[in-house]
């Protein structure tokens, strides 16, 4: 039983293989050659070759229900098994023999005809699915609607693209991976699993859920292998994989083979001296080790059972094609899923969270990252059916997860680097991992990855070079973003190391992140810092041994000792976290040693988290529009109607006018408010303006509405804002506010110049807090109840909180706990209480305070305005104070108190026309 | 496991039984082990580790030299490799020894004819040497 987890150990028997003399390697490639499954002719005539989505055939031969919907369709004028008009996916299975109608993916780029060779082959490739929108209904993959139960499925993780297998005394038993860990992320759960196997003579355990099935093979070939998840909606759910059974390798020479962080996963680069004529582009391809030997030990060793003898897999770079007539080879690239994602158009992706049942397509209930990328790789993709695909866990809600992208690997990055600093990265196996970078996560989180070799002096070539950054490169970290409660948004800022920064380097922004709360605002601001600062450059390590445990994902880390002997700095490093983020394999034909070369990056410590603040309100918010153009003494100033009057901004073109409104796709434009936060104790009028002139669709027609959205509702402000659209400096028409978003509904389609948005006045009653600056801190003995008083500033807002010390809040049991009162020092009437670690922790305000937070899991802060008049003293309190020992610690620092307000990030325009 | 070298093809298969012995394609009254020089080297590449030590690495390669053939003996030889190399198995001896007595090695290997120019002479050609690469044990 193997678990799909291509991360381990290296153990004690695998290390002296690797240590050992004598390593060398066999190299085979693979190249699909994918065997005809069903032929026939199209018999049809054309009258359109835009947008072609069903093809009638007649004709057909062979099996037609061996046509399985995903795989590649050649379309040829000449001939059978041609591909000279195109290539394009079974979008459905076939649904009858010889003649009927095939279901392919909308193309208006293969010129069909009458009679046109159609070959459908046992292959599956990388291929977008595109939405359509009929009747004014949003269809996924041109047809399916949401709202049919039997509509979406599994993720499903049942093992790496391919596997290449021996035969051993004329058998070769597989036995794939556990595919437990395939999920749903639309509230359903796995019911069961049932593989298949056609061409295995044996099969045993098929359908095992822990990894127990195993089938046999007794010749050598190309198998498709699939796993059927059924889910508790009744959704059944299949995806395919392939094993090759004692394959003949091409003769050729490998030239590169390299897995790197930056492009995101793995490719490489070999000349064939094979007949290549009847390869197609993006053919897959596999590169696996025909033999492995360590000390005289022959057998190949690597991270996943089953699959150690791949080095990697792809699908061939037509573009990279290079002939040399002379000596009589073909040059090409093979690239991973990273490539091909990248390269696959995809239409502005968007969901946004629902708290309830989802009642469209862009409606999630408690919208996450992980459900945001299931939601877009399985609609907008083939990958969740022919490849693994892993998310984050991350359970940070979010209120909407969108991309302009035109691509799905830039779509995949948007939503989850954007938002919880994760990344999309393939392995060398070809599955998919998309994961918080090591270096954001929480040191108890780091420490609980997988150490897969601790690198001795022994493990790697003659030495390395460190590149050591004596002096900060980045003086702060202001990292700012939202939490969402599943209801509304609130704020976060963070700066790191503190309110003050180092004293080299330039400081840094990064905003419209998503956080579970403060705190991990704050831990997140100081890994930044400590990224940012790292001592260490990257290192570059050539492995004395044929390693390849190592990947550039999942998230890993090898271990290594610097010794003080070792250099004239005296530089100490003491198993010393290293993450890979580059693999090169280079391989030595005369001798067949197969060298791994490695690209680490030293883990940073970051030794304190970043500190809490909110940032300062500017003192101009706007340059008043009070005045006179012709005031400016001899200047000629046009004198327009300021009502109207926008910055200097040019929205990007929309699209072609002559098209009519209602024919255009969904499309996503982005620009800036004028202002960056309306709040609403602010001065009159309590409006921004956003300068956009389009046409917005009128409600009813095929297309979706028009909408705007971009902007954050802080304090009380949900429900009391409105957006217009404005023509001519006056507001033409009412947007309805839903889902975060302004929706427009016009009877007809009507021109606008841009919106505008506002904010009705009031503080609200709904408050923000949030510390700032600090004042002061000390401690108060635990054996008494005479604790501190705290000086305040009349009008100015403080917190204070309780920091070390075995102390509880609690808002019952007063004994063991700590107060902080207004009146006489002493006095526990009123203050908030904390008590012992076991009790159920609860909170309440103490007297003549505003508000009161847990914090940091058992101390409590709480918010009060400051009266000099009035003495605060924080104190223990205790009904038995002779039992007690220690002290408390408390920290004092300003706080700021925010109400209603609209912050106003880059607004996002979604399915609008050009105007005129 | 007999001390002399033998050859096969691939298609004779992995059974040392079935191999060839090279005296028998070369003449028992010319042949000789001692006319035919050998060498075996168990690594093809050497790295120097960080703590200063040596690993070998890369699979064993084996020459084969012969002085001087007669053109039936070469083309005996070239049944083999036909081309430039070919997939054999081999019988050879290794730099291993056990209590004074040398120790041979079946292996599968390539065998590679040798790309310099051949040096004919009268009724001979001299100096003939095959290399066998990416030695695998059996």
């Amino acid at each position: 039983m193997t678990s799909n987890v291509p991360v381990k150990t290296i153990g004690a028997g695998e290390l002296v293989k690797l240590r050992s003399n004598g390593q060398f390697a066999k190299l085979g490639l693979y190249i699909q050659r994918p065997a005809t499954v069903y032929t026939m002719r199209v018999n049809q005539t054309f009258s359109s070759l835009d947008r072609v989505v069903e093809l009638i055939y007649d004709g057909g031969s062979g099996t037609y229900t061996d046509a399985i919907a995903g795989m590649t369709v050649l379309v040829s004028g000449a001939g059978y098994g041609k591909h000279d008009k195109g290539i394009c996916r079974l979008r459905k299975v076939l649904p009858s023999a010889t003649t009927g109608t095939m279901a392919i993916n909308e193309t208006s780029d293969i010129a069909f005809a009458e009679n046109d060779y159609i070959t459908i082959v046992k292959s599956f490739s990388i291929w977008q699915k595109d939405m359509n929108i009929a009747g004014g209904e949003m269809l996924m993959d041109y047809d399916i609607a949401f709202g049919n139960y039997l509509n979406g499925g599994a993720i499903g993780r049942v093992g790496p693209i391919v596997a290449v297998i021996k035969l051993i005394a004329g058998m070769a038993t597989f036995t794939p991976p556990s595919p437990a860990l395939s999920a749903c992320y639309d509230g359903a759960t796995i019911v069961s699993y049932q593989y298949s196997a056609p061409g295995a003579v044996t099969i045993s355990n098929m359908t095992s859920g822990t990894g127990a099935a195993s089938w046999t093979y007794n010749a050598a070939g190309e198998y498709l292998w699939s796993c059927a998840i059924t889910d508790s909606l009744g959704r059944v759910t299949t995806v395919y994989r392939w094993v090759i059974v004692e394959p003949t390798s091409e003769q050729f020479r490998l030239l590169s083979c390299t897995g790197d962080f930056d492009n995101g996963g793995w490719s490489f680069k070999v000349r064939s001296y094979s007949n290549m004529s009847d390869v197609y582009d993006r053919a897959m391809v596999t590169l696996y080790t025909a033999h492995e030997s360590y000390g005289g030990v022959a057998g190949a060793i690597g991270k996943l059972a089953g699959y150690e003898n791949i080095l990697a897999v792809g699908w061939i770079d037509g573009a990279t094609i290079s002939l040399n007539t002379v000596e009589g080879y073909v040059d090409f690239e093979v690239k991973d899923a990273s490539f091909w994602l990248s390269k696959i158009r995809s239409y502005p992706f968007g969901v946004d969270n629902s708290a309830v049942a989802p009642a469209n397509w862009q409606e999630i209930n408690e919208l996450t990252v992980d459900k945001a990328l299931a939601h877009l790789l399985f609609w907008n993709s083939t990958v969740t059916s022919l490849m693994d695909c892993f998310f984050t866990g991350s359970t940070t809600l979010l209120a909407d997860a969108a991309s302009p992208a035109s691509n799905l690997w830039q779509q995949l990055t948007d939503i989850a680097f954007s938002k919880i600093f994760a990344r999309p990265l393939i392995n060398s196996l070809g599955q998919m991992f998309i994961e918080v970078d090591t270096q954001m996560l929480t040191a108890s989180d780091q420490s609980a990855l997988t150490i897969v070799q601790h690198l001795e002096k022994y493990d790697y070539q003659e030495g390395f070079e460190i590149k050591i950054n004596k002096f900060n490169k980045t003086s702060m970290v202001d990292l700012s973003g939202s939490y969402f409660d599943g209801n509304a948004l609130s704020f976060l800022y963070s700066k790191a190391p503190g309110s003050i920064g180092g004293t080299f380097g330039n400081p840094i922004v990064e905003e419209n992140y998503s956080f579970d709360g403060q705190d991990q605002c704050n831990q997140q601001a100081g890994a930044l810092y400590a990224v940012a600062n790292n001592p260490y450059e990257w290192i570059d390590l050539e492995l004395a041994s044929q390693n390849r445990f190592f990947d550039i994902t999942p998230r890993q880390f090898a271990t290594i000792n610097v010794s003080a002997l070792n250099n004239p700095l005296g530089i100490v490093l003491t198993t010393a976290k290293l993450i890979p983020r580059g693999i090169e394999l280079e391989y030595n034909e005369d001798g067949g040693f197969l060298k791994t070369l490695i690209t680490f990056e030293f883990l940073a410590i970051a030794s304190m988290d970043g500190v809490t603040y909110v940032p300062p309100l500017p003192i101009v918010e706007n340059v008043s529009d009070d005045f006179i153009l012709d005031d400016f003494g001899g200047v000629d100033f046009p004198n327009p109607d300021l009502g109207t009057w926008f910055p200097p901004y040019l929205p990007p073109p929309i699209g072609d006018p002559s098209v009519p409104c209602n024919n255009l796709s969904y499309n996503g434009f982005s620009a800036a408010w004028d202002k960056k936060e309306i709040r609403g104790d602010g001065i009159a009028p309590l409006t921004a303006r956003l300068y956009f002139p389009c046409k917005l669709h009128a409600a009813g027609g095929v297309n979706k509405l028009s909408t705007v959205s971009g902007w954050l509702v802080g304090g009380d402000a949900v429900g009391k804002f409105s957006v217009y659209g404005i023509s001519g400096g006056a507001r033409v028409i009412t947007a309805s506010i839903t889902g975060g978003k302004a929706v427009f509904s016009p009877v007809a389609q009507i021109d606008v110049d841009g919106f505008e948005i506002e904010l009705q006045a009031g503080l609200g009653s709904l408050l923000t807090y949030t510390p700032s600056d600090y004042v002061a801190s000390g401690s108060v003995a635990a054996t008494n109840s005479a604790g501190v008083n705290v000086a305040t500033v009349e009008g100015q807002y403080y917190s204070i909180e309780g920091i070390g010390g075995p102390w509880r809040y609690h808002s019952v049991y007063l004994q063991n706990g700590y107060n902080f009162n207004r009146g006489s020092g002493g006095s526990p009437s009123g203050g908030v209480g904390f008590t012992a670690e076991s009790q159920v922790m609860s909170l309440e305000i103490p007297l003549g305070c505003l508000f009161t937070e847990a914090i940091n899991g058992q101390y409590a802060r709480t918010y009060f305005k400051g009266d000099p008049t009035n003495i605060f003293n924080f104190c223990v309190s205790d009904f038995l104070f002779n039992d007690n020992s220690g002290s408390l610690g408390y920290i004092l620092r300003k706080a700021i108190v925010t109400g209603r307000r609209l912050i106003l990030s880059s607004a996002f325009i979604q399915n609008v026309c050009p105007a005129g | 496991m007999t001390d002399q070298f033998l050859i096969a093809t691939l298609a004779t298969g992995s059974n040392p039984n079935n191999w060839t012995a090279v005296e028998s394609l070369l003449d028992a009254e010319d042949i000789t082990l001692r006319a035919l020089e050998w060498s075996f080297n168990p690594y093809s590449k050497y790295i120097k580790l960080h703590d200063g030590k040596i690993r070998g690495s890369g699979a064993p390669t084996a020459t084969w030299s012969f002085k001087a053939l007669r053109p039936e003996q070469r083309e005996n030889l070239r049944d083999f490799c036909t081309g430039l190399s070919a997939d054999v198995y081999i019988r050879t001896p290794t730099n291993e020894t056990v209590a004074g007595v040398r120790q041979w090695g079946d292996f599968q290997a390539i065998m590679n004819w040798m790309t310099r120019s051949e040096l004919v002479g009268i009724n001979y050609v001299e100096v003939i040497e095959i290399t066998f690469t990416m030695l695998v044990e059996l």
